[in-house]
């Protein structure tokens, strides 16, 4: 029923052909991919794509109209309890309640997740103080601040200790501090607590850095998946590049003289000239980058900037989808 | 370690035991202004109520039965709290609940919906406890006073807990139905009024008739009984209609509702059948077996309705839970989500009253409706109108879901309801375009009218129930195939199933 990876490890998320639709609209449309144990997915796309109709799915708050789920084995459909006893999902609204405090509400979803005694205490210690709450703890949770509730949020999530996470915009909303210190919690969760997670975010510069693959999807249908380098190896693909990164020399003068120069080495493909700024790509080893840079230097040119551009979550983004809503 | 702290340690250990809704609900409502404003306010109308009272009576207090009218103001005081405040409060929770998203959170944890459920009921009993306290200390000043009946006191305490024990649960359910704002705030002023309403009646009851019930005859104990079974039971029903609506999707949701309902009208009957051989009454007469049997009949036929409009197909997390053995599977069908099953839990129904009535009644009571050619008629007639909205909705349902498979139950029921009306209508017109003011064969599209037709046995009746019948029968006829294939599929081995995973049916997929 589930894949493996190379290693024989089960999938710890899978979709496979999943369809949900709401009447003619095709909210998923066949997505399917794979997140293994310990990986930082990031599951990207515009508004209205289907990040979070999919997500729902997997936290058993929806069901598929058609295609299977699998979460660590288990059919989210056929079983829902054994899911949700693995699966942590923090969905992008808080969900608050009145008249309790940040211990009561933590303390709360511990109970709820069927936690007691010691065990439940140590639970609700152990996210306040992960989550840096702990002197909060008495503070009633109708004024914490965006960024403290998100932090409370993701206490709730934990709280119950799942191996895996679905964060559904943890950081929207969030102020750089706020942004910066949620994105060292869900750090810490997939290195040192070795949790798998599968998160969406609009803020592509920070999922570059925290996830290790990424699935694309727009209009409810995935266009790429895989680890960044086979997403960002799909954008070269796209824009009809091949497998060498992007350099922009810039010099102070003589920019004709630059191109003319850069043409006639083997390695150089694709030269562009904007004011005084050359890019090309570059298909050698690095030796050659270097003998390059020498004898534009050599050739009397002014250079002043020589640096490879390297291909980001936001490029492979933008080349990949087509601002297609539906 | 303190006895304090040992004690604390053992109260937290007992709270670990205690449903965590109830932890939360109880802990917020501390907490909330409503509770603290309410409990104030029902301390300060019974203290306002305590001291004009015995002012204004002055040394009159002594004399004649001054603790009934105290007591009507401190019930007044309660009843407002327990039936309105506290029905109405559970309602908004479960409201506030899904706008807050939190009832998401909650059904994403290892709460079952019954835990959810009966953990909102049980916070409303805490807060009528709660209640209760705050007006005790007053109940017990009215027993220093000439005319207090610990008798009736105790009986309306006791009815009153049993009241808004079923508001409450009557209250969820309207709750856990309420998805979107329009429909929240109407049933937020259905519910105002339900309990306003149901307050007042209830109220008006205690302190009219309640103090005149004869506690020492046994008729007065079975009443009391079929009235809190009726009350309770009503509840219970509620209560499966609001786990059913936050069951999720790839579950079983009809199982719980349909045994409940049934489960209702045959206790009743049962009940009904144990008085009469218990107490040897004589028999009854028709006119008071046709009132039960309409009753009944209009339960059974409304909650079929309700379960003819569900989809037809089985998740394979229901397949999976389906007895092992063909034959109980079969058994079974009646309980199991679906339409066609639904018209069929509904048939059988039917007929299983319609032998009670027949067969167990003459026999163990001599009370028979079959001597009475009229009483005949009419059950006849009522069953058939049963059968004939049973199958309208189940084969309603089945196209509809063909052109959009995601429709409700209750909008089923509501374009049955608005198609039967557009065809009272038509009757009427004609009636006043033809003047004739007689009733005619057509007319038998109004239940009630030709109902009472036939009650008051006018002329044309037989053709009437005639029609009703031909009619019936053309309904089952016309879900005879879906009623096989409802059973059918039962029977099917659930191994062998190739089911959709969440029982959803969408041509598109």
């Amino acid at each position: 029923m589930t894949a493996s990876n190379g290693n024989g490890d089960t999938p710890a998320i899978e979709l496979c052909n999943l369809h949900r639709h709401f009447g003619r609209l095709r909210a998923v449309d066949g997505v399917s991919f794979k997140v293994y144990p310990g990986q930082v997915m990031g599951f990207i796309g515009p508004n209205g794509a289907g990040k979070t109709t999919a997500m729902r799915i997997l936290a058993t708050l929806d069901v598929p109209t058609d295609g299977e789920v699998f979460i660590n084995g288990y059919s989210v459909v056929d079983d829902p309890d054994k899911v949700r006893r693995i699966v942590g999902f923090m969905p992008d609204s808080f969900g608050k309640y009145a008249n309790m405090d940040v211990v009561e509400y933590v303390d709360f979803f511990a109970r709820a997740h069927g936690l007691s005694g010691d065990i439940r205490r140590d639970a609700v210690e152990r996210v306040l103080v992960f989550t840096e709450l702990r002197k909060l703890a008495n503070k009633s949770i109708k004024t914490l601040s965006k960024g403290m509730s998100q932090r409370l949020a993701l206490g709730r999530t934990l709280v119950h200790d799942p191996a895996v996470l679905v964060l559904d915009e943890p950081a929207a909303g969030l102020d750089p501090r706020a942004r910066i210190e949620l994105r060292g919690l869900i750090h810490v969760l997939a290195t040192d607590l070795q949790k798998t997670v599968l998160i969406s975010s609009h803020i592509l510069t920070e999922l570059g850095e925290i996830c290790d693959s990424a699935a694309i999807i727009e209009a409810g249908r995935l266009l790429a998946s895989g680890t960044m380098t086979e997403i960002l190896q799909a954008q070269r693909v796209s824009e009809g590049r091949a497998d060498g990164p992007a350099i922009s020399v810039r010099v102070l003068r003589d920019a004709e003289k630059l191109e003319h120069l850069l043409c006639q080495e083997p390695s150089v493909r694709n030269v562009e000239l904007a004011d005084q700024v050359a890019t090309f790509e570059f298909t050698g080893v690095e030796s050659e980058l270097a003998a390059i840079l020498r004898r534009l230097i050599r050739a009397d040119l002014e250079v002043v900037e020589f640096r490879g551009r390297a291909d980001s979550l936001e490029d492979a983004f933008m080349a990949i989808t087509r601002g297609i809503t539906q | 370690m303190s006895v304090s702290s040992a004690m604390l340690t053992r109260l937290e250990r007992l709270g670990d035991r205690f449903n965590p809704i109830v932890v939360k609900e109880v802990r917020q409502a501390l907490k909330s202004r409503q509770f603290v404003a309410t409990f104030l306010l029902l301390l300060l109308a019974a203290w306002s109520a305590t001291i004009f009272g015995v002012s204004y009576l002055g040394e009159s207090i002594d004399y004649g039965s001054p603790a009934v009218i105290f007591y009507a103001g401190f019930l007044f005081a309660l009843c407002t709290a327990t039936l309105v405040i506290v029905p109405f409060s559970t309602f908004r929770s479960i409201v506030e609940e899904r706008a807050e998203t939190t009832l998401e959170l909650l059904q994403i944890t290892a709460l079952s919906p019954v835990q959810i459920v009966r953990g909102k009921i049980l916070n409303a009993m805490v807060q009528v406890l709660v209640y209760y306290c705050a007006i005790a200390p007053f109940i017990a000043f009215t027993a220093l006073l000439p005319g207090f009946d610990i008798v009736h006191v105790t009986f309306s305490l006791v009815m009153l807990l049993i009241t808004a024990l079923c508001f409450s649960m009557i209250a969820l359910a309207i709750g856990t139905q309420a998805r979107n704002t329009t429909f929240q705030a109407l049933s937020s002023l259905f519910v105002i009024a339900m309990a306003v309403g149901g307050m007042m009646t209830f109220f008006g009851f205690m302190t009219a008739a309640g103090s005149h019930i004869r506690f020492d005859e046994s008729e007065t104990w079975w009443t009391l009984a079929l009235v809190v079974f009726l009350g309770l039971s009503t509840g219970f029903v509620c209560e499966q209609a609001a786990i059913a609506q936050l069951t999720f999707d790839s579950d079983n949701r009809s199982t719980g509702l349909r045994l409940a309902t049934g489960a209702q009208w045959l206790i009743c009957w049962i009940g009904l059948l144990t008085f009469l051989i218990v107490r040897q009454r004589p028999p009854m007469t028709s006119d008071v077996l046709t009132t039960i049997l309409t009753l009944t009949t209009t339960q059974i036929t409304a909650a079929g309705l309700l379960f003819v409009g569900m989809p037809d197909s089985l998740s394979r997390r229901v397949r999976r839970g389906l007895p092992r053995t063909r034959v109980l599977r079969v058994l079974w069908a009646p309980f199991l989500p679906g339409a066609a099953r639904g018209m069929l839990y509904a048939l059988l129904s039917l007929v299983l009253l319609a032998l009670i009535v027949t067969v167990l009644f003459p026999q163990l009571t001599m009370t028979s409706i079959l001597n009475d050619q009229q009483a005949t008629q009419y059950a006849i007639a009522l069953a058939a109108y049963s059968l004939i909205y049973l199958g309208a909705g189940t084969l309603l349902g089945r196209l509809l879901r063909r052109v959009a498979p995601r429709i409700q139950s209750f909008q089923i029921l509501a374009i049955l309801a608005l198609v039967n009306l557009l065809l009272i209508v038509a009757a009427e017109v004609i009636h006043f375009l033809s003047r004739v003011t007689t009733p005619q064969l057509f007319d038998v599209v109004n239940p009630v009218l030709t109902l009472r037709t036939i009650a008051d046995a006018d002329r044309g009746s037989v053709d009437a129930v005639a029609c009703i019948v031909v009619a019936a029968v053309v309904a089952i006829a016309a879900n005879m195939s879906a009623l096989w294939c409802g059973v059918r599929d039962i029977m099917k081995d659930p191994a062998d199933s190739q089911s959709h995973p969440a029982g959803i049916v969408d041509g598109r997929a």
